[in-house]
């Protein structure tokens, strides 16, 4: 016990009387090692996340119904989708027609300046739909679909073209609301629509398609009450596999996926990125303990002299040793909990308000509480064997050593 | 009754080529008194008080301290023997510049089994006030001055009651009438306390404060002088 709160009062004079530069400059190097830790890894992790939120808010909810492999469509929609809706847990569904079509944009209507491309046409019941995608809220210029639209057609941003430029080679060189493109769609008609709305989700896979009305596309294709894909949204908490369980056992014939099934770009994206964020975390892990290492071992070999005067007077090993391993751990945990500071208050708000933009969605840093508290445990350990380490190498010398050596 | 007792003393450093500090040393220190070893530089007096001090290990050759063979002690032994038998004062002011000269004082306390749970900090203040040092508690040691930071060793190097204080020429640094503050200061524990002290020096004028000096030359004891 007197060991104890010698060391403790040896570590507490040293930090108090220490030079405070250094004092600032040890914490900081902490708090970066700390910060670095974390940071890179929580990026590659909000843009998994960003890509998956992306593709579950704009393309395909929860749960995608797809017609079994004989059929081409899902016929008799609303009987699947009045089942469905019964669930408890189902937020709504929304029943979408989907086609490919060739644009073409003739800006002058002189065959001058002609723009043209593939691209898919997806149709929707506006109003129903808002329940379950984003779209709605994603229309920047011009406005959003309504139920009994038949020739005004809402499209993506990178299919627009013009305004922002990453996919401006395939797009359609910056049409505007208001202005006409025509469409030939895969079976044979083609019909001229009036560019209602432009929208930009930030997913450059759904900023290349563009909505039609359910209406229009029946007229199209001849049909009623049928539909490529139903998605259905549900509420948070539940896992899909619930409801795949449970629209099966209410008779839905249909095949019933989960949206992750349909996310495999990102699940191997998500994948190779668990394999950088493990690798990155190592290195920095090591740069981070050896960088400590580093500045533990000055702040002990400039004291080389007092820990052979301490010996001199006939204090005990274990005290210096506990007192130089506190001071290590001091710097440790206060870089972690500057750290942890930095990365709630400022890092975290930073990216909120600035978010990264990726081609996929706004990224934003997204850390996770394991992982955490990981890192904090691993700066700590570094800590102690850093201040563990050279204090017993040094303790080890002669004390004549120690002084004059 | 003899203090220490040292028994063909022996220190040799180096593996290649050798230098013999300390080529067989014989003498023993009778309680009470102020002993003074003296001689040229180079002599071996740093060594011989290092040895005695249980900073370093003899080569060969046994040192008693109060007839216990310090040979046979633990390094663990030997640190509470420091602790708490020995005194030791070094030639630049040793003390710790992260603790007020009070502190520097009662760390030792801290750590002693003898302490007996006594309030160390006021035996540590009476240390201080008897080495002249009561307006200087609070300070530390970039605020004090050469002689004060050599008092405030002493005070350190007394607070656990030693059986033997040594001191390595603690005037080397001061100026003379800091010296002779600091030499006086010692006599008078010697006198007063009955302190036993063993001082390193090469001031032949240091002779007077002596109750006997060791003449070394070469690691070798040449001369073994009783003053009065
Ligand atoms: N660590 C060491 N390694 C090698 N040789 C040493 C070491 N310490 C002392 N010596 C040698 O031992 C001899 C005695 O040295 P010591 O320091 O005891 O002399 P001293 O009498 O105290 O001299 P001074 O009056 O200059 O302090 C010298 O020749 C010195 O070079
Ligand atoms: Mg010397």
């Amino acid at each position: 016990m007197d060991k104890l709160n010698t060391a403790l009062f040896l570590a507490y004079k040293a930090i108090v009387r220490g030079n405070i530069g250094t004092t600032i400059l040890t914490i900081s190097v902490m708090v970066l090692a700390f910060v670095n830790l974390l940071f890179l890894s929580s990026i590659l992790l909000g843009l998994v996340n960003t890509m998956n939120r992306q593709g579950v808010d704009n393309l395909y909810a929860n749960i995608v119904i797809e017609p079994d492999s004989e059929d081409k469509m899902i016929s008799n929609a609303s009987r699947v989708m009045t089942t469905v809706n019964g669930v408890p847990g189902v937020i709504g569904s929304s029943r979408h027609y989907k086609i490919g079509g060739f644009f073409t944009f003739d800006r002058n209507k002189n065959n001058q300046e002609v723009k043209s491309g593939q691209y898919s046409v997806i149709s929707i019941d506006p109003n129903k739909e808002k329940k379950i995608t984003n779209i709605n809220k994603s229309i920047v210029y011009g406005n959003y679909l309504e139920e009994n639209d038949r020739n005004k057609i809402v499209i993506g941003k990178d299919l627009a073209g013009g305004k922002s430029g990453s996919f401006e080679k395939d797009s359609l060189g910056g049409i505007n609301v208001g202005e006409e493109v025509t469409v030939s769609f895969e079976n044979g008609v083609t019909r001229v629509y009036e560019v209602k709305g432009i929208f930009n989700s930030k997913f450059v896979q759904s900023d290349k398609a563009a909505f039609i009305t359910n209406d229009e596309m029946e007229s199209i294709l001849g049909i009623a009450n049928a539909a490529h894909e139903i998605i259905v949204k549900t509420e948070d908490g539940v896992a899909e596999s619930y409801y795949l369980e449970k629209f099966s056992s209410m008779g839905i014939k249909e095949d019933i996926y989960p949206w992750t099934d349909y996310m495999g770009m990102t699940e191997s994206f998500s994948k190779s990125f668990t394999l950088i964020r493990t690798l990155l975390s190592a290195i920095a892990l090591l740069v981070a303990g050896i960088t400590i290492y580093i500045v533990i071992y000055i702040n002990v070999l400039n004291n080389k002299k007092q820990i052979g005067i301490l010996r001199a007077i006939g204090i005990d090993k274990k005290i210096i040793i506990i007192s130089y391993t506190v001071q290590a751990l001091f710097y440790a945990i206060s870089g972690i909990v500057i750290g942890l500071v930095a990365l709630n208050l400022i890092l975290v708000p930073y990216f909120q308000v600035h978010p990264l933009e990726f081609p996929v969605g706004d990224v934003h840093l997204e850390i996770v509480q394991t992982e955490l508290v990981l890192s904090a445990v691993s700066l700590t350990i570094a800590g102690f064997i850093s201040g563990f380490l050279p204090t017993r190498q040094i303790t080890n010398k002669t004390i004549l050593d120690s002084i004059w050596g | 009754m003899s203090i220490i007792k040292i028994d063909n003393l022996k220190r040799t450093y180096g593996t290649k080529v050798l230098t013999y500090a300390l080529k067989g040393v014989t003498f023993e220190v009778s309680g009470g008194d102020f002993l003074i070893i003296m001689g040229k530089s180079g002599s071996g007096k740093s060594t011989l008080l290092h040895q005695l001090g249980l900073l370093d290990t003899p080569t060969s050759g046994e040192i008693f301290i109060k007839n216990e063979n310090t040979k046979d002690l633990s390094e663990k032994k030997k640190t509470i023997f420091r602790l708490e038998k020995l005194g030791y004062i070094f030639q630049e002011y040793a003390i710790l510049p992260e603790l007020t000269a009070l502190e520097n004082v009662y760390l030792p306390l801290m750590v002693s089994s003898n302490n007996g749970k006594k309030d160390f900090k006021k035996t540590a203040m009476e240390m201080l006030k008897l080495v002249g040092l009561e307006h200087r508690f609070d300070h530390y040691s970039n605020e004090l001055s050469g002689g004060e930071q050599q008092r405030v060793a002493i005070a350190r190097a007394l607070v656990n009651n030693p059986e033997v204080l040594f001191a390595d020429e603690p005037c080397a640094n001061l100026d003379t009438q800091a010296s002779k503050n600091i030499l006086d200061l010692l006599k008078g524990l010697n006198k007063k306390l009955g302190q036993t002290i063993i001082m390193v020096s090469h001031e032949p004028e240091d002779k007077k404060y002596a109750d006997r000096i060791l003449w070394l030359e070469d690691g070798l004891i040449v001369k073994d002088e009783r003053v009065k």
